[in-house]
Order: structure tokens, then sequence, then C-alpha cells
């Protein structure tokens, strides 16, 4: 939880840097997201090493730009806290609320259990950190924050397409503007982290 | 940071709307489900040069829920599912005495199509899945009017080309196909049950062996290798190296010093 309150990354930099660090952080995330499709195979090994070393890259690239953990206060961790459960429970409840039907019985619940918990915490607080921290702030300060907002859920959406396809792509650019508002309403970045792992660690049931 | 409250709960507003009208068409797919992803190889009923052979079949059998027919999920026993069926309460057309529904998907050999207007693009990839509704007497049932049921269909791995027909009057039929979950799963709203494959569309069916052409009585699927995602591993160097390179140029430039504030 160390890395729920990676907050404002964005230090002062001239125009040309901005752009630049925009630009490498999106390389960055492309370079990693494909490579963890390439590595991931079709067994639970390679797949828990894949996922493993995508949430290190992602946590390592956002470190790199600058990010540290720090541990905030206890009241804007509380508050935090709460606005990612509530937003996480909004993700999870979602489909059933709209009507979307059954869901798709993907059958992935690869053992040992402990071990996909901890290699799914690490994706999801690795996007995190990376899209809706490093990623969001640098896309703000060189564009202002519709901008960032936009482009940081549909880099998101992206990242999910080699492993889960294109059609993936509506709905995780819906859920990556969600996760945005989450993080500015929360105050940082322990409430989409929450609402990212709960949302993952539901599927286990769904 | 009060200051970006507000735009937060706009962006959150947004959100919310877009989550719930891409949910609506979303076959109830959660819209997050990352962290490891475990695709077994696909399984041939006719397996050939390697392949792997004996696909499951599902079956269950459900006794009415109030007087109507219960929700079902039936699934293929593959992880993820070759075959799946997915059916809403009170969806299906109920003959005299029925007390129970059974639902059986299995692969079976492919038919064969016949009569003109056969596509000679139309191809195969994976099995043959067919899916039969029957009460506990063993007389067929039907999709209520109105009604559909979600058939979804993994193709074998990597085809991403794919698009659920559904084998009606001696030819294949292509039905409108959402692709999620996995690049290689696809799924359909059907009216009504039968048979059902994968077929490959574009003309990039010829990437992937694993195809038969459909008008062939002969068809055997073949096997082919686990290919993931287009093998996006020279594009992921690629990008690699040059975040590599824009990183050292960017944390350079910054170790020179500090810079006028962000734009807002």
């Amino acid at each position: 939880m160390t890395a729920l309150a990676g907050e404002s990354l964005a230090r002062p930099r001239p125009d040309s840097r901005r752009y630049v660090r925009v630009a490498w952080l999106l390389a960055g995330l492309g370079g990693v997201a494909l490579s963890r499709a390439a590595a991931n195979g079709n067994g639970a090994p390679s797949a828990f090493g894949a996922g493993a070393a995508f949430g290190a890259a992602t946590l390592g690239l956002a470190w790199l730009d600058g990010w540290r953990p720090r541990i905030p206060a206890a009241r804007g961790l509380a508050v935090s806290l709460a606005v990612g459960l509530a937003g996480g429970l909004v993700l999870v409840a979602l489909p059933e609320l709209t009507g979307g039907g059954g869901a798709i019985g993907l059958g992935m619940r690869p053992q040992p259990f402990a071990a996909w918990v901890l290699v799914t915490l690490l994706v999801s607080a690795g996007e995190e950190v990376l899209i809706r921290g490093a990623l969001l702030d640098a896309v703000e300060a060189a564009f202002g924050l519709p901008v960032a907002i936009g482009l940081s859920g549909l880099a998101f959406a992206l990242v999910h397409a080699p492993l889960y396809g294109w059609g993936v792509l509506p709905l995780d650019l819906a859920a990556g503007v969600w996760l945005a508002g989450l993080r500015l309403t929360g105050g940082g970045l322990a409430a989409p982290i929450v609402a990212h792992a709960l949302a993952d660690l539901a599927s286990w049931w769904l | 940071m009060s200051s970006r409250r507000r735009p937060g709960w706009l962006t959150l507003g947004i959100g919310l709307a877009l989550l719930l009208v891409v949910g609506r068409r979303a076959v109830g797919q959660p819209p997050l489900y990352d962290g490891v992803v475990v695709e077994d190889p696909y399984r041939y009923l006719e397996a050939a040069n390697g392949a792997l052979g004996n696909p499951s079949s599902g079956t269950q059998s459900v006794p009415l829920d109030a007087g109507v027919s219960p929700a079902l999920l039936v699934a293929t026993a593959e992880n993820p599912p070759q075959a799946e069926l997915i059916v809403d309460r009170a969806s299906i057309g109920l003959a005299p005495g029925t007390t129970a529904i059974k639902v059986t998907i299995k692969p079976i050999p492919p038919p064969t199509p016949g009569g003109a207007g056969q596509s000679p693009e139309a191809r195969l990839s994976g099995n043959v899945y067919e899916f039969v509704l029957v009460n506990q007497a063993g007389i067929g049932l039907h999709l209520q009017p109105g009604k559909t049921a979600t058939v979804v269909l993994r193709a074998p791995n990597g085809v991403t080309n794919g698009v659920i027909a559904r084998f009606v009057e001696n030819r294949w039929t292509p039905l409108a196909t959402d692709n999620g979950g996995l690049p290689d799963l696809y799924s359909t709203n059907a009216a009504d049950l039968g048979i059902f494959a994968v077929t490959l569309s574009g003309t990039t069916a010829s990437r992937n062996p694993v195809t038969s052409p459909a008008a062939s009585a002969l068809a055997t699927p073949q096997p082919a290798p686990s290919e993931g995602f287009g093998a996006p591993i020279w594009i992921a160097i690629g990008l690699l190296a040059v975040a590599l390179l824009l990183g050292i140029w960017y944390l350079r430039d910054v170790a020179r010093g500090p810079a006028p504030p962000p734009r807002r």
C-alpha cells in the first residue's frame, strides 16, 4: 500500500521536456505491454512471470519518471480508500446493473491462488502508478487536464488489447476515464489502485 | 488538491456515463480482469500434426424456475471454455409437461454445406459445436420469439479475425459477432440454437492454417502453433528502444536544472 500515495508527479520543466516526457512514458508503456503479451504464453508459469514482470516494469518506469511511494496522512488515506472501494464496487456491479447479460466464463483461475492475488495486485498497482500517476501528470503538464484524462484512458485501454483483444477497448476506455476521476476526487493514487485491484480480484468469482 | 476535485467529479460523471453505455453491449464481461492470463492450447475434434485432441462437451440439467426456464450458463471444460452458452431466465419456450431443461454442447464433425451461394472464402477455424436444448423427456425446445441466447466460441489460439456463423439450411450464415475477453474469444446473440462455428473473415484467413474450407465435405481443422497476438515482439523491442532513448534524453535534460511551471 506504499504505492497509494504517489501524488503530483509533475515538476516544472521546459516545454520540450514535457513532450519528451509524455513520449517516453507512452513508448515505455507500449513496449512493456507488448513484451508481456509476447512472453505470456499458454501456461500458468509463463503467465505468472509475464504478469509479474509487467507490474514491476510499470513501477520501474514510474520510478524513473520521479514517482516515489509515500504514506499519506491517515485522514487523506481513509478518504482515498473509501473513494476507491466505492469506485471498485461500481466497476464490479455495473455489468449486472446494466443488464448486459451473464458474464462470459473465462475460466482463468491459475493456481496457486495466493500467487494470482499477488501478481494481480502488482499489475493493477503498476498500471495505476504509471498511467493514472506518471502519465496523467505528464500529459496534464504538457497539454492540460482534459487531454490528460482522455489520453491516459486511451493508453489504459490499448495496454489491455494485446492480451484481451480489441473488443475490450470501449469498456476499458470508459473504465480508464472512471479511474482518472477517482484519482482526481480521491486526492491521490490510492483510490484508483483500490478500485482497480478490487475489480480485478473480483474476476476470480465472476 | 481541492482545485482538482471539481474536474474530478465531472470526470467521474463522464466515466460513469461511458460505462453505462458501453456496459450494455459488453455481454456482461467485467471491465477489468487483469492479472494472469492463462489460455490452454486449443483441442481439436479431429487433431492432426501433433495438435491436442479430445475436446470436451458440456451438459447441464436444470429444473424450471417458478414455472419458467431458468437462467443457464453451460460451458465446455477447457480453460477458457471452447464453447459456452448463456441464456437469460424465461427465455426458452416450454413444451407441455416440461419440468426441467437439459442443455448439451458438443463438438461435431463439420457438416457439409450444399447448394449455391456458399462463399469460397468462408473457412472454419477450430471445431464445429452443436448446442441443443431439450426437456426432461428429450423433446426439443427453442428460444421464445424476441429472445436471444449468447453463444461464446473460442477459436484456436491466435485467431483474431473470427466471425461466428450458424449452419442453417445447408450453409454457414455469419452472425453479428463481438470479440472480447481474449483476442480469440467471440460471442454472438443468437435467436435460435443449433450448429455454430468460428469462421475466418477478411483476406488474412490464410495467415493461420487452422482452417478448413466450409464447402468441403472432408473439412478437418489442421493444427497451428500458438501465435499470441500477432507476434508483437519486434514492435515491443522497437518501442522499448525508443523509450530508452527518449528516457535517457529526458532524464539528462531533467538533471540540468529547474524549468518553468507546467501549463494549466
